[in-house]
């Protein structure tokens, strides 16, 4: 007997199993309630801003590993730069993002290499700079109007913000001609070439915006912490890429959608919310983040291989 | 085929650069070449070197071991927690923790050529998967072994003529893996996969079991690297030992061995991990710190990809 499913009933019950898993956190004691819900709306905001990111540059066919680093570079440039004011201490966490997504982006289409290893070099220079210039240390400088950011009621701010840009990037790739042209550069480079894409350009743009979302998100993450640590987002890029993949976006590129992020997030987001309700040690999230991670990327090699081609 | 008919071809652009640093290192600073120092150098390098070999052979055959760094984690606790006393125990706490290398390397050999995941992805999984393994099982605290063995100490220990024993471990693998990858079926085989995979399996290369054993023999040696660190500090605080994936892949890099596979040798690993140990220790000399060091390796991870993926884009 076959049985069809709605994509909407696919997403939201069996890829992921979003529903079946907040059914089953209904055992797990205070999940529901109010003060756990706004952790979890808090710990899914930041990584939020980075899964978008993350979600659109592997659309366009790339993939960013420096967003961990990246995050941590913008926490420390925002608190370093908080004696200016407020606008200025975003707007430097926002530039050193897009310098470190242009010279990521500019790594993978001028020199053609291989984005994985490039934004993994970008990675350990984005940290290695941030743990030099901080002396491994966390930067202190709090300011009323910056830890402000860091709360909002009932709402928390970082979470309507995360709010907004997911939809802004919704937007942005299946309504706005540039969003059509991430997806045919990520099906089919060479053909999107042919047709008279600027493809270097559309990519490096892909890794401008996901390097000044993580840095963003990582000022975020210094408001609500208090300050802006050298040492944070080791987890980040895996969690981000796990989420994203549940979500349905490839590592061959030209596939994956917000919606499908969000609700990837949202599932790695509870797993781990859940976990911590448990009292299980970090290790054993970083083991179950880990394998997850190694379980889709093989469940997606066997799809591939099973699709004709 | 060219990559396979000539992995002897002797000078590769790393050896020159190796006899500059050396050279200039020797003028920068007088204490670089006495014998002390020397041994220094080259006992640095060894353990991410025996890391290096391993992730060389899986990238000659066209992916990625990110997983390594987590192997030696493993392998230095393990190593300790079988606390290797006498005789038995000391033979155990080599075995075991190598032939557990072997079996994360099987896993991650099958997940690749078996499913065909995408390598990087799929071992920096299996990092974060060993890695909270270990540090569940020894719930994140210290391991010490006390009384090791006088054998497990002299792995790292003992001299021979002024040099460490790894050393010459570390130089005994170097040899061997250019003798396998040069004049063996299987080395040929290795470089066949990493050329053209579809044309290997053509070929008639078992190409799914020739994949899993690169990524079993650098399995196996990063765990020989972490039992080799167990030996020389018998006490370590498991969450201090980890990132020796990245230096080695930079060394691997360093060395030439092509991004997409099918060319490299071992020995030109070995030159750019003495590059990296001697840049490592100029720098420390003139005192500075992890993080610059970091953003160093960084830097010369970039540019050594940017000069050989420009220097083949000439060619």
């Amino acid at each position: 007997m076959q049985i069809t499913l709605s994509p909407m009933t696919l997403r939201l019950f069996v890829k992921p199993p979003l529903i079946p898993l907040l059914l089953l956190a209904t055992f797990v004691d205070g999940f529901w309630s109010l003060g756990n819900l706004r952790t979890l709306a808090e710990s899914i905001s930041t990584d939020g801003l980075i899964v978008a990111g993350m979600t659109i540059v592997m659309i366009a066919g790339g993939f960013d590993l420096s967003v961990g680093a990246v995050m941590a570079m913008g926490g420390v440039a925002a608190v370093v730069l908080l004696p200016y004011g407020i606008v200025p201490a975003a707007l430097g966490a926002l530039v050193a993002g897009g310098i470190s997504g242009f010279l990521s982006g500019t790594l993978v289409t001028r020199l053609r290499i291989n984005p994985f290893i490039a934004t993994l070099a970008m990675m350990v220079m984005v940290r290695g700079a941030t743990l030099a210039y901080t002396d491994t240390r966390p930067v202190v400088g709090l300011d009323d109007t910056f830890l402000a950011l860091g709360g909002g009621d009932p709402l928390p701010y970082a979470f309507l913000i995360m709010i907004v840009v997911m939809l802004a990037a919704h937007v942005l790739l299946y309504h706005r001609p540039w969003g059509r042209h991430a997806y045919a550069v990520g099906a089919d480079e060479r053909a999107a070439q042919m047709t008279g894409l600027k493809v270097n350009r559309l990519k490096i743009e892909c890794y401008m915006l996901s390097g000044a979302l993580a840095a963003f998100a990582g000022m975020l993450l210094a408001a609500r912490l208090g300050t802006g640590s050298p040492i944070v987002g080791e987890m980040t890029p895996l969690t981000a890429a796990a989420a994203a993949l549940i979500g349905g976006a490839s590592l061959r590129g030209g596939e994956g959608s917000i919606m499908g992020a969000l609700c990837g997030l949202l599932f790695v987001g509870c797993l781990i919310n859940v976990m911590n309700l448990l009292g299980v040690p970090s290790y054993y999230q970083r083991m179950t983040i880990g394998g997850l991670l190694f379980a889709l990327v093989v469940v997606e090699g066997l799809l591939q291989r099973a699709r004709p081609r | 085929m060219t990559a396979a008919s000539t992995p002897w071809r002797f000078v590769t652009p790393i050896w020159p650069v190796l006899a500059v640093l050396v050279i200039g290192a020797a003028l920068l600073s007088g204490p670089f070449l006495s014998p002390a120092n020397i041994a220094a150098v080259l006992q640095q390098g060894v353990i991410t070197g025996i890391v290096a070999l391993g992730m060389t052979i899986v990238l000659i055959g066209g992916q990625f071991d990110l997983s390594t760094g987590a192997t030696v984690m493993m392998a230095a606790v393990l190593a300790l927690l079988l606390n290797p006393a006498d005789g038995t125990s000391t033979v155990l706490a080599i075995l075991l923790p190598v032939a557990l290398g072997g079996v994360i390397g099987l896993v991650n050999g099958l997940a690749v050529y078996r499913a065909g995941a995408n390598s990087i992805v799929a071992t920096i999984g299996m990092q974060f998967l060993v890695i909270g393994a270990v540090l569940a099982l020894v719930s994140g605290q210290h391991v010490r072994a006390d009384n090791m063995s006088e054998m497990f100490v002299s792995l790292s220990r003992a001299r021979f003529l002024g040099i460490p024993y790894s050393v010459y471990i570390f130089l005994g693998l170097v040899v061997a893996l250019s003798i396998i990858m040069s004049n063996t079926v299987f080395g040929r085989h290795v470089y066949a996969l990493g050329g053209d995979i579809e044309a290997a399996r053509r070929a008639g290369v078992k190409v799914v079991r020739t994949g899993i054993a690169t990524y079993m023999i650098s399995g196996m040696l990063a765990a020989l690297a972490g039992v080799l660190i167990a030996s020389l500090v018998g006490n370590l605080d498991p969450t201090a030992i980890r990132g020796y994936e990245f230096p080695a892949l930079t060394a691997v890099v360093l060395g030439g061995t092509s991004l997409t596979g099918g060319v490299g040798r071992p020995a030109d690993t070995a030159a750019a991990i003495w590059v990296i140990a001697v840049i490592t220790n100029v720098m420390t000399i003139l005192n500075y710190q992890y993080p610059v060091q970091l953003l160093v390796q960084g830097v010369v991870l970039t540019a050594a990809v940017a000069f050989y993926s420009w220097q083949r884009a000439r060619s």
